[in-house]
């Protein structure tokens, strides 16, 4: 028997492989991923939570995410292309000329 | 009428800050700033004050006596718990009198300046202190409330400090305004903790104020509540006063802010800002009403300065100088009046003395603006001939102030007088002995002051030729101003007539409303020791008027015979007080050297106050402990911040981790 | 089939958004089309951002009710920051004009980017629902991604732009976990329908509901940057260009903290005894970290961006304070943060002035050095600008700490409340800096400032307002209290129970 118990664990796992991805990742494509993999954990809470009380809001909350998720795909993945184009890196540790 | 109010305080206000502005853009450049508009700027608004000021007095005359006081809140100034002030103007007759006197006089003295600091470098610098000034004056006498009057009491004491430094290249000149605002912060402090006092009280009765009417209204209903407090608060107010009015012990800054520009020194050091004390007590005179004991004191410390200066006048060689020791002897007068509770006869003498000493130190200025900075008056002699105007009206001045009648000081210096005899003060010697004393001192001040004159305008020239080369009369716009002081130095006296020369002292009932308990109070209040000075206005009772004419003669004989002694030694017969001098060498040297009073102070107060600072202060407390403090704390600091700061390593994934961290933390607490 | 009526009143109230998202459009059209935004270009931006004032005013009195099914609420509170953040954005544009020529980014689609993020703030000060605090926040800050890279070839605005952008992202996804286990836990993502399903459910001690609000208190701390979340600020602050680190110092925490304050005090108000305590942890750390860092920097944008961490803990404290008796904590705060916007965009105004081309980009204090006395006007600004970050009277920094302290002290924080005042005593150290470099310190070659005309204005005006509400501030104060008061009401009313 599936219940809400075990959506939230697969949640709760997908988010906490998203946030372990961010923080051991070095490239940033990786680590956009990550970031695409707790946004998309958090929907599954969401719609899970919207059939567990049967309200239309946790549907709504969700294509809202993904939406948003979109831009900032976009938005994210342009700044890529920008310090790729100066500094011909995607590695996350070799961008760290502002420190202390 | 009383939207108005603001107009008078801010006209200055906004003169300062443009001179200001121009003096700051011109500090830098070469070009030296346009004396016309900086002249005009800074003498229209001192006049639109005055202007608005005269409205407002007739707005009061149109009301009924009992409800002569206009009241402008401009914002809700210090709100807090318990405590609410606002900044709020009032002018009542009490301040209308001071309004119109430092607006008027201000003016006057604001015209003069043009022509005495023309070609100064500092010109804009010089008339944006000067206004603003005026601002903190007028704040000072318009205040609704006790923390208001005091910015524009420590208002006036900052613009002092920069005018009397105004040359501040001269080392000695920033040295007098060093003395004048350390030895003033002395009295602020006292006057600070007085309105501490005062306002505890007020708490406790449940009514926290500082508002005068509300304090006022408290002391009418609660008099057994201020009893102690009177006494303390009104010291503490007195010592404030000292400073700033340049009292026993505190007045040894003001001979020595002469250093400061002459006009100054007939505005701030003379007209206005140290009758401020005199002012204040008038205005809390509710508060000295219930403490006899600090009214005995005022009186006393009042009179035992104005005998004191006057006797240090009679050496001195500075024209300014003696007219410093006899603004401090003026002072003195004025705090015995208000000792004794005849606020009314104080502020008239106040008034009046504001025209006639501002004219001397202006006629004073036109001789050293003539002499090219020349202040000693043994070298100057016979100037009369070469200055009429300022000879003139130079007289009138030094007439008045030795109480000749019907000159203003004759009708305001005997008011005091005959207050001060028939006073109820302290014990029942007391106010013989006071009047002794201020009777003594107005002939030895008709005495001095002729001995300035006769040096200085008559006799034998003893100037040498190359000063005589530019000697000259001063432009008109320095002796306009002069005949206008004298004018009013002439008749300002005759708003102030007693009954028994026939007149109604109209002033007196001017100021009624203003002073002492509220009218419905008054009553009960007569009980107290001051019956007579509540209704002073010179005895009532036909019986003392006899006395009182006889007073009158003689004080009239005392000031006469002190400018004929003045004739004697120094025009018929020059070389008695050099004999004299040497006859009694040791009174000479002590007088002539101010008592050693700056020397007295120097060592016991001011050596070893330095040594404390230097040795113990300085060297241990400072060096050590607070340096030791505050490095240690920077040190401390900035080791911490290293170490903090290596955390911040620039790598994104330290930030996602110190976030997670952060968030774990927040849930270890929240739900843990 | 019925065609849905749009009520011209809900348009009313949504005009401030819709003037912002109109001149966001406007200006990407005219970006497309144009090299270079001149003066006529400018002038417009000055307009819309007028308009949008205009419309605060008149709405100002238009009776509040939810609107867009309880999505946004255009309130007092809500106007009130919806003025400030247009005034905020004002004052960038009028800091930016010289500084965007001289840094070659002079184009439309700043304006545009600018308005978006203004329009993205509104929505976020209007937010009566967690999805439409969650859209103001997405607007705001993707809007404030590309603003911080604008300069394109510039090595640091590229990697603060990252970074910022890889924390925030980062963080808005704690954020919505947040948020869907408060939609779990409630059934409803409004603020009213919330409240009153913790009030009915007895929710406020409930393990999921408190560990939303971690996740939720961790997401908002982001953005207001407290310590631990705080990371980013300093390398974005230094990376951005100035007017835009002005820009995020003043409306995107102005904007955020509106937020926090509303959803709070509507929200978690039942469940203070358990979030009291590491608030208060949360502003001592802030506070701390952020003097005691900000005393070893060097880089005067640096410095700024830890000062701005230790005012953020300063407000937190007003947070800590907030209190369903009275409104005092809640109007500490927002006079707080309006006193912070004017002397953040005055310091800022003449740093982006000075700021240059080169390797230390004349950023550094000695940088600084003898501005004071060649330039007084400017000199005496910054001065003003320091002392009252540094709390001193009578500047209005002084009144935005004793107002937030006080409320605080009421509420019975006195050890928080000594702390901080400890902290302002340390933050003297590095303000005075700046002033010491100003007037004790001389150099032969003048400062080379390009003050224009714009900063100019942005200085006298936040001059102004610094000295005015150092000098009477209880004429504002109780005028914050006022809407803070209405809007408790109009809320009542609608709730059927308190803010």
């Amino acid at each position: 028997m599936v219940t809400i118990h075990h959506y939230m664990t697969l949640s709760a796992i997908l988010f906490f492989i998203g946030v372990f991805g961010v923080l051991y990742r070095r490239n940033l494509i990786v680590i956009f991923m990550s970031i695409e993999l707790m946004l998309n954990a958090v929907n599954l809470s969401f719609v899970t939570f919207a059939r567990y009380t049967q309200s239309m809001d946790g549907h709504v909350v969700a294509f809202f995410v993904m939406a948003l998720a979109a831009a900032e795909a976009a938005v994210g993945l342009a700044i890529l292309v920008m310090i790729f184009r100066n500094r011909a890196t995607v590695q996350a540790d070799d961008l760290r000329l502002m420190r202390d | 009428m009383e939207n108005y109010l603001w107009v008078i305080t801010f006209a200055p206000l906004a003169g300062a800050f443009v001179n200001g502005i121009l003096a700051v853009s011109f500090s830098n450049s070469q070009r030296s700033v346009n004396e016309r508009l900086v002249s005009f700027i800074g003498c229209v608004a001192p006049l639109i004050s005055f202007v608005t000021a005269v409205g407002i007095f007739f707005h009061l005359r149109g009301l009924p006596e009992s409800e002569r006081l206009v009241v402008q809140t401009l914002f809700p100034w210090l709100v807090s718990g318990e405590l609410h002030i606002d900044f709020a103007l009032m002018v009542d007759t009490l301040s209308m009198v001071m309004v119109l006197v430092v607006t008027g006089v201000g003016t006057v003295i604001h015209f003069y300046s043009i022509g005495y600091m023309a070609k100064d470098d500092g010109f804009a610098r010089y008339f944006s202190y000067l206004n603003l000034f005026m601002f903190a004056m007028l704040v000072l006498v318009m205040a609704k409330n006790l923390p208001v009057l005091f910015v524009g009491w420590e208002g006036v004491g900052l613009c002092s400090y920069l005018l009397i430094g105004f040359w501040y290249k001269d080392i000695n000149n920033a040295a007098a305004g060093k003395k004048a605002f350390v030895v003033n912060r002395m009295g602020d402090f006292a006057f600070l903790i007085g309105i501490f006092v005062l306002f505890a009280v007020t708490l406790r009765l449940g009514h926290p104020t500082l508002d005068f009417l509300g304090v006022r209204e408290l002391i009418s209903e609660h008099p057994d509540a201020f009893a102690t407090t009177a006494t303390v608060a009104g010291i503490l107010f007195f010592i404030g006063a000292t400073g700033k009015s340049a009292q026993i012990p505190l007045y040894v800054w003001l001979p020595d802010a002469m250093a400061g520009p002459t006009p100054v020194s007939a505005l701030i050091h003379a007209a206005t800002m140290v009758t401020a004390g005199v002012y204040m007590v008038a205005r809390l005179s509710y508060v000295y009403l219930e403490s006899p004991v600090a009214m005995a004191i005022v009186a006393t410390v009042g009179a035992a300065t104005a005998f004191f200066a006057a006797t240090i006048g009679i050496c001195q060689k500075d024209i300014k100088k003696v007219l410093a020791y006899s603004t401090v002897s003026q002072l003195g007068y004025m705090f015995a009046a208000v000792g004794v509770g005849a606020y009314a006869a104080g502020i008239f003498h106040l008034m009046t003395h504001a025209f006639f000493k501002a004219c001397l130190f202006l006629g004073a200025g036109s001789v050293i603006h003539a002499m090219s900075g020349e202040q000693d008056m043994f070298k100057m002699g016979s100037l009369g001939k070469k200055m009429k105007i300022t000879s003139v009206t130079f007289v009138i001045a030094a007439l008045t102030i030795a109480g000749v009648p019907p000159l203003a000081a004759f009708f305001s210096k005997d008011e005091i007088l005959w207050n001060v005899f028939t006073a109820g003060v302290g014990p029942a010697w007391l106010p013989g002995f006071l009047w002794a004393i201020l009777f003594v001192g107005a002939g030895v001040t008709a005495f001095y002051m002729f001995r300035a004159v006769l040096l200085t305008f008559y006799g034998e020239r003893r100037y040498t030729d190359e000063a005589a080369h530019h000697l000259h009369e001063s432009p008109p716009v320095m002796t306009m101003p002069l005949i206008i002081l004298a004018a009013g130095s002439v008749v300002a006296g005759f708003v102030g007539v007693p009954a028994v020369l026939g007149g109604s002292n109209w002033f007196h009932h001017y100021l009624e409303p203003a002073i002492g308990p509220i009218a419905h109070h008054a009553a009960e209040v007569a009980g107290h020791a001051t019956e007579s000075a509540v209704h002073s206005a010179g005895g009532e009772t036909h019986a003392s008027h006899g006395l009182e004419i006889a007073l009158m003669v003689l004080s009239v004989l005392v000031g006469v015979i002190g400018i004929l002694v003045a004739f004697r030694l120094y025009l018929h017969k020059p070389l008695i007080p050099g004999r004299l001098a040497e006859r009694a060498k040791g009174l000479y040297q002590l007088v002539y050297n101010k008592y050693f009073v700056d020397e007295a102070y120097e060592k016991t107060l001011v050596k070893p106050g330095y040594q404390l600072s230097d040795k113990l202060c300085f060297r241990v407390v400072d060096v050590w402990i607070i340096d030791g403090i505050v490095n240690g704390v920077g040190v401390f600091a900035r080791l911490f911040g290293s170490a903090v700061r290596l955390f911040q390593t620039g790598l994104v994934r330290t930030y996602a981790l110190f976030f997670l961290l952060g968030l774990l933390y927040l849930i270890y607490r929240l739900v843990g | 089939m019925t065609f849905p009526v749009v009520d011209t009143n809900v348009l009313l109230q949504l005009a401030p958004m819709l003037v912002l998202l109109l001149a966001g459009l406007v200006f990407m059209m005219a970006g497309a089309f144009t090299r270079r935004a001149g003066a006529f270009q400018r002038s417009f931006v000055i307009v819309f951002h007028i308009v949008v004032l205009v419309y605060v005013i008149k709405l100002w009195s238009v009776e509040a009710s939810p609107i867009l099914n309880g999505m946004l609420i255009v309130d007092r509170f809500s106007l009130f920051f919806t003025a400030l953040v247009t005034l905020c954005a004002l004052g960038t544009v009028l800091t930016s004009a010289h500084y965007l020529d001289r840094f070659g980014m002079n184009r439309g689609e700043f304006f545009s980017m600018l308005f978006f993020s203004t329009m993205g703030m509104v929505v976020l000060v209007s937010a009566l629902d967690l999805i439409s605090v969650f859209l103001g926040i997405e607007l705001m800050s993707l809007a404030i991604y590309i603003l911080v890279a604008f300069r394109r070839r510039d090595f640091l605005s590229n990697e603060a732009a990252l970074k910022y952008f890889l924390i925030g992202a980062f963080a808005i996804g704690f954020f919505l976990y947040g948020v869907s286990l408060i939609y779990g836990v409630t059934g409803s993502t409004n603020f009213g329908d919330i409240a009153a399903a913790v009030a009915e459910k007895g929710l406020a001690r409930n393990p999921l509901f408190l560990l939303a609000i971690a996740l939720i208190l961790a997401g908002l701390g982001f953005k207001v940057s407290s310590v631990p979340f705080h990371m980013w600020t300093p390398d974005v602050y230094q990376g951005a260009p100035t007017p835009i680190t002005s820009f995020m110092a003043t409306a995107v925490k102005a904007a955020s903290f509106a937020a926090f304050v509303r959803l709070f005090y509507m929200c978690f108000m039942t469940s203070k005894d358990q979030w009291v305590a590491i608030i208060w942890v949360l502003a001592v750390v802030t506070m701390t970290v952020g003097n005691v860092v900000a005393l070893v920097q060097r880089n005067i944008k640096r410095m700024m961006a830890y000062s701005s961490i230790a005012h953020a803990g300063y407000i937190l404290i007003g947070i800590a304070a907030l209190s369903v008796d009275n409104n005092n904590a809640a109007s500490g705060i927002m006079f707080y943060v309006v006193v912070y916007a004017f002397m953040t965009l005055g310091a800022f105004a003449l740093i982006s002035a000075i700021e240059k081309k080169g390797i230390t980009r004349g950023l550094e204090e000695p940088d600084y050095s003898g501005l004071g006395l060649e330039r007084p006007f400017l000199g005496f600004c910054m001065a003003a600008f320091m002392f009252s970050l540094a709390g001193i009277p009578p500047t209005a920094g002084f009144f935005a700490k004793y107002y937030v302290f006080s409320a605080a002290v009421n509420e019975g924080l006195v050890g928080l409340v000594i702390i901080a005042v400890l902290n302002s005593a340390l933050s003297l150290y590095y303000y005075l800096r700046v002033v010491v470099a100003m007037y004790m310190q001389r150099r032969d070659v003048p400062v080379p400032v390009d003050a224009d005309l714009g900063i100019r204005i942005v200085l006298l005006i936040s001059l102004l307002a610094v000295l005015w509400l150092g000098f009477g501030p209880s004429g504002v104060v109780p005028g914050v209290e006022d809407v803070l008061e209405w809007t408790r009401t109009s809320l009542a009313k609608v709730n059927g129970l308190g803010m």
